[in-house]
């Protein structure tokens, strides 16, 4: 039975074997965040207009300036895949619409026709047949555009990610009073701001990290145990309201912050820390094992909600 | 001699000394004559012949001669008879005078006038031996017994195929038949409650045959052993079968005493994903066999997880896996069917108690006067509590660990001869919930799992004096399966309830010897109460490209729906014998109701329109057996087949309510040969054609309510190969091997791919040895190759989801690593006072410890890979205690 199918996936992803450093260790070139400014925006009016960054990161730390190329996904995503975008958004002959670039940040306008291809709105047929069926929403009642990067590697090839535009393009399907409540009622979304990360070495009292640009950076003992915090100010867990799809109905969410920690030495205790939205803390935290070898590590946070805000920063400790 | 009635020779030849008399007439007048004058112009003419009476008294061989002088007198009696030369006994002189003075002539004519006249007579007196019947006699007996327990066997139809004669065994199990002609003959042994048997039987001239026959019984009686029967595929139902004795099943290696886990050691079947227990039947889907008690649909055989089947074994008389081909009895499945028939209950007060480290389980049943019975029966686990006393304390989060429970009811009323009523209760409970944490919060999973099923059956059975049969079987039913899982922020919550109920009833009877037609009914109404929420990827499907523990997509959706499927199928087979060959075409009709609540996704205010439509399907099906002397059999079959949707496809938000049913075609072929009475080979080809097979629409943008389409297509092909031992002298065993390969295609569009369940190679070693003294020990061996799965060629980074996605190779052209492994078992039996008997088991399985790899993982950016490993060394000491 398919229930048993599910049940073997339980059984056996908690047996897994060591498969090499966990997520939250660079050792290589990675992206680790795609920032949407503003993170949500309607594909046309006035708010239309979206600035696009990318957080790549070595061992050695942020590439700065990366040259990559923006563009806008105009694939929908077929209802049966698991995956965020549909296999033709990647490949060579991918269908996108490419952003102009202004520098290493992407300056765009949401295509025209994305409320249909990603949003609620009924797509176009295709050739004689009927109305297709709209893209359901996620947990937080938001649709998104997938926005493509491309960075350019030494060896000429890419190395391809995906960020995402929450739309606004209001509800459909849904009685007048509840696309009306939710038309006067939602505040398309913001950024979560990072305010900045302490660091306190066991038994030691809480220290502000500087930023990566900001000096030699806090120092600690080799392999150290260290507490990091990350924190945010109040309010930056936004409340919205969403459609509950059992009932049909709005309902009031209060965002999730998800703090996602990456270093280039030592060892994270948790790959992320999630504070949900019924939850009034503003920091989060985690406990980092310094390194054995002396020597600077780099750290980066990012700071995400779960209407696909996101804010990130990059630290320096130093290890003796 | 008279000629006997009947046909043929009259027999029993009786050997009878006779008397071949020479008639001599001699025309010569003997001494004393009186001359005649005149011309004899016509001699005198013996009419009237009288034979003597032989004189008793002497050897059988004894012969004789006497010469007589006979006076015939003009008229043409006779007038004297006289000795003129004695044969040396005066009884046989005596003998021959008395009867030629019964002699009537024509009397001689002189000169054309009668005339008396003498003449000499030589009478003999030879030894022949003569056959003369002295009525009908019997030449063909025999009895009949019960193979096993040696136990005749009443009502028993014994025919003689070739002359359409045919009787019936006494209470004594015996037969009878007069005046066989001479000759070899066909001889079939059938019944209601008996599987047929064929042989061939020599009649000789003055000589009677006496037989006696082993069959083996279906309807076994009260105080025969069950017999699970395990048919490894069924052509006609007494061609290929695999019957094995319960105590057979329980000593298999592998099983821990659980009978019906035979079953998935058997040809044909695959082995089953890790923790599923599901069947894999001739490259089927495991949701397209279904399982029959009774005759009556229940969901699973198994319990979640495999470990052990959802009905207590002792209840169970026969099991029987008919992986295709079989009969018009049998429908709504596409891939095979298991039937288990529940036993009589034993006469007095039986029982038995068992624990292992898994679970603990019992039956009792009680006689309550003659004619009613009593039983029930249960089974509790706990294996979530032992398994961390003995492993690590949070074992629960590697090892999914059910908790289950079933227990059986049975009712049996003895009406009239032949006649009896039994009610049956039984369900089943499955519960599992565990909690996976994770470093990341996106890799949290969390899972609430619970299933269970009631049937309550009644069932009618009357077998009539002429040997028909009929039965009807009501039932009502009730399932309900709540699943509800959350991957990181994603939930999924599919809950189903469904009430059943239907009616199966049977009437067969033997029109003519080689004639036997079975009309029967099978009725069924489902309605279903669905609600689902969640992801529209999760659970997953065959055919979905997925990476084992991938999160399913983040697209969330709902839906509330009910369905009524109703299917009413009348149904008629005919078993026709024609010597060694036994053709059995059958035809079944299935007009299938099919309503919904809901067509299309809840918008806005609107009211939620239903539907309902009609279908109707015929499934023709045949098979036929050709018996080529008494050792080898030929088989062949196939037939049409349809399944009704599954309610969970018809929702208007994740599938489709217009689905109808799927289609297959089955084709089968095969040999049976007898080695030695106990050692039989089988080997059979098969090909099934699947079509209107449910798949996702692969389209970016379906239409409302179009998620599922009906344009997938399969096609199954394989052998497999049976070579078994039956129980002889202590040693039981048999080995299996199957080579399939089953494909999908899944729109028209697409190129063939393999079945996510296709195994090519799966090979069962075992056998079983009965040490004496108590002791049994066992051993089998499993070799099954991997299943396919979907390479990961790359991946790219999400941003939103802080989560890589893997980008995907040629769908399932790939294989996780085969299986092996080898199992063992030990037993040891006591008994105390002729009632109590211990039996105490170690049985272990996996006994080298081999590493299986399960599953194919990759680590986060999907830039390294590695295998999750099966269960260890798994040991599992229990006892039984019957009484």
């Amino acid at each position: 039975m398919r229930r048993s199918i599910l049940m073997a996936v339980i059984t056996l992803a908690a047996c897994k074997p060591d498969l090499g450093p966990p997520a939250s260790l660079i050792s290589g070139l990675r992206v680790l965040a795609v920032r949407a400014n503003p993170p949500e925006a309607p594909p046309s009016g006035p708010d239309a207009g979206v600035l696009y960054e990318l957080l790549a990161v070595t061992p050695g730390g942020t590439v700065i300036g990366p040259q990559p190329a923006w563009a806008y996904c105009l694939a929908p995503t077929p209802p049966s895949e698991n995956n965020l975008v549909s296999p033709l958004c990647l490949g060579p002959n991918a269908q996108l619409a490419p952003i102009a670039q202004a520098g290493s940040d992407g300056l765009a306008q949401l295509p025209s026709s994305t409320c249909q291809l990603f949003g609620p709105l009924t797509p176009p047929p295709i050739g004689d047949a009927g109305p297709g069926r709209p893209p359901d929403p996620d947990v937080t009642g938001g649709y998104y555009q997938p926005v493509r990067v491309d960075l350019p590697l030494n060896d000429g090839g890419l190395l391809t990610s995906f960020g995402e535009e929450r739309i606004y393009c209001g509800l459909a399907g849904v009685t007048e009073a509840v696309a009306s409540g939710y038309a006067t009622g939602y505040t398309m979304n913001h950024n979560p701001v990072l305010q900045g990360v302490t660091a306190a070495v066991a038994g030691g009292s809480a220290q502000a990290l500087l930023a990566h640009d900001g000096g030699s950076g806090l120092s600690v003992p080799a392999g150290a145990s260290v507490t990091f915090a990350a924190g945010w100010p109040t309010g930056t867990a936004e409340s919205f309201p969403a459609l509950d799809p059992v009932s049909r109905l709005l309902v009031t969410q209060t965002e999730n912050l998800i703090t996602s920690w990456f270093v280039t030495g030592g060892a994270m205790a948790l790959d992320e820390v999630e504070v949900p939205g019924t939850d009034t803390a503003t920091s989060a935290s985690n406990q980092w094992t310094a390194p054995t070898t002396s020597g600077p590590v780099h750290l980066w946070v990012v700071l995400r909600d779960s209407r696909g805000g996101v804010d990130f920063g990059e630290f320096l400790v130093m290890v003796e | 001699m008279n000629r006997p009635r009947g046909h043929g020779w009259a027999v029993p030849w009786v050997p009878r000394l006779a008397c071949a008399t020479a008639l001599l007439l001699a025309s010569s007048l003997g001494p004393g004559a009186v001359a005649q004058e005149g011309h004899l112009t016509k001699a005198p003419k013996l009419i009237k012949f009288v034979e003597a009476v032989t004189p008793p008294g002497h050897a059988p061989d004894q012969t004789a001669v006497v010469f007589l002088s006979i006076t015939i007198g003009d008229r043409g009696p006779v007038d004297d008879v006289q000795v003129q030369k004695s044969s040396g006994m005066k009884d046989y002189d005596d003998a021959a005078v008395v009867a030629a003075k019964q002699f009537v002539f024509e009397p001689a004519e002189f000169d054309n006038l009668p005339s008396s006249v003498v003449i000499t007579y030589r009478y003999e007196f030879t030894v022949r031996e003569e056959l003369i019947s002295v009525g009908p006699q019997v030449n063909f007996e025999g009895t009949v017994l019960e193979r096993f327990k040696k136990k005749p066997l009443a009502g028993v139809q014994v025919a003689i195929a070739d002359l359409s004669r045919g009787t019936e065994t006494d209470d004594n199990g015996k037969f009878a038949f007069l005046d066989v002609p001479v000759g070899t003959h066909n001889i079939q042994l059938s019944g209601p409650t008996l599987i047929t048997t064929r042989t061939e039987e020599t009649i000789v001239k003055g000589k009677k045959k006496t037989v006696k026959y082993l069959v083996e019984e279906k309807d076994a009686d009260t105080n025969v052993d069950e017999v699970v029967v395990v048919r490894a595929s069924r052509i006609k139902k007494e061609t290929v079968e695999t019957q094995i004795v319960t105590e057979e099943a329980r000593r298999v290696p592998g099983t821990q005493g659980d009978t019906l886990k035979v079953v998935q050691n058997l040809p044909g079947v695959g082995r089953s994903s890790f923790g599923s227990g599901q069947l894999v039947v001739w490259g089927a889907g495991p949701d397209d066999t279904k399982v029959f008690i009774d005759g009556v649909d229940i969901p699973a055989l198994y319990h979640v997880g495999g470990i052990r089947s959802t009905v207590n074994g002792d209840l169970v008389k026969s099991i029987e896996l008919i992986p295709g081909g079989f009969g018009a009895e049998w429908g709504r499945a596409l891939g095979g069917v298991v039937k288990l028939e529940t036993a009589d209950l034993p006469s007095g007060v039986h029982g038995y108690v068992a624990a292992d480290e898994i679970d603990t389980s019992g039956m009792v049943s009680a006689s309550i006067g003659d004619r009613l019975t009593v039983g029930v029966a249960g089974r509790y686990s706990y294996l979530d509590k032992t398994l961390p006393l003995v492993t690590s304390s949070n074992v629960g989060e590697f090892v999914p660990i059910p908790r289950y429970d079933d227990y059986q009811g049975k009712i049996e009323l003895k009406l009239r001869q032949g006649e009896k009523l039994s009610l049956l209760l039984l369900g089943s409970d499955d519960a599992l919930q565990r909690t996976l944490y994770s470093t990341d919060p996106s890799l949290l999973r969390t899972q609430t799992e619970s299933s269970y099923f009631h049937r309550l059956i009644l069932r009618y059975e009357r077998l009539m004096p002429d040997g028909s049969s009929f039965t009807i079987t009501p039932f009502v039913g009730n399932d309900q399966d709540d699943n509800t899982y959350v991957f990181g922020p994603v939930p999924v919550d599919l809950n189903v309830v469904t009430n059943r109920f239907g009616l199966r009833s049977t009437y067969r009877q033997k029109l003519e010897s080689h004639v036997t037609l079975a009309l029967g009914l099978d009725a069924e109404s489902n309605r279903s109460f669905l609600g689902r929420v969640g992801s529209l990827t999760l659970p997953s499907r065959e055919g979905d490209i997925v990476v084992f523990g991938q999160a399913p997509g983040d697209q969330i959706a709902a839906d509330n729906w009910s369905v009524n499927i109703v299917n009413v199928a009348p149904y008629a087979v005919a078993e026709l014998t024609f010597g060694d060959l036994s053709v059995t075409p059958s035809l079944r009709f299935e007009p299938t109701y099919i309503s919904g609540n809901r067509s299309l996704p809840p918008t806005g205010a609107s009211l939620p329109i239903g539907y309902d439509r009609f279908e109707l399907n015929v499934d023709p099906r045949l098979n036929a057996t050709y018996g080529i002397g008494r050792r080898l059999t030929l088989i062949a079959g196939g037939g049409l087949y349809h399944e009704p949707p599954d309610p969970r496809d018809l929702s208007p938000v994740f599938g489709n309510p217009t689905l109808g049913s799927s289609q297959a075609i089955h084709t089968v072929a095969g040999v049976s040969f007898k080695l030695t009475g106990t050692l039989t080979f089988e080997a059979e080809g098969f090909y099934k054609w699947l079509s209107d097979l449910v798949a996702r629409n692969p389209s970016a943008t379906p239409q409302v309510a179009d998620l599922l389409q009906q344009t997938e297509i399969g096609r199954i092909y394989g052998g497999q190969f049976l070579l078994r031992q039956q129980i002889f002298k202590g040693f039981f065993g048999w080995a299996t091997y199957t080579i399939s390969e089953s494909d999908r295609k899944d729109d028209p569009t697409s190129a063939w791919r393999l079945f996510d369940y296709d195994q090519t190679h799966v090979l069962s070693l075992l056998a079983s040895y009965d040490l004496g003294a108590g002791w049994q020990v066992g051993a089998r061996f499993r070799f099954a190759s991997g299943f396919p799965r979907t390479p990961v060629i790359g991946s790219y980074y999400d941003s939103k989801n802080d989560q890589y996605d893997p980008v995907f190779g040629p769908q399932n052209s790939i294989r996780i690593p085969p299986f092996y492994s080898l199992d063992a078992r030990v037993e040891k039996s006591f008994t105390f006072g002729g009632r109590l008997k211990l039996n105490v088991f170690l049985d272990v399985q996996n006994l080298t410890n081999q590493s299986n790899p399960e599953e194919i993982v990759y680590n986060f950016d999907y830039s390294r890979q590695g295998y999750i490993n099966g269960l260890p060394l798994l040991a599992v000491l229990g006892g039984r205690l019957e009484f």
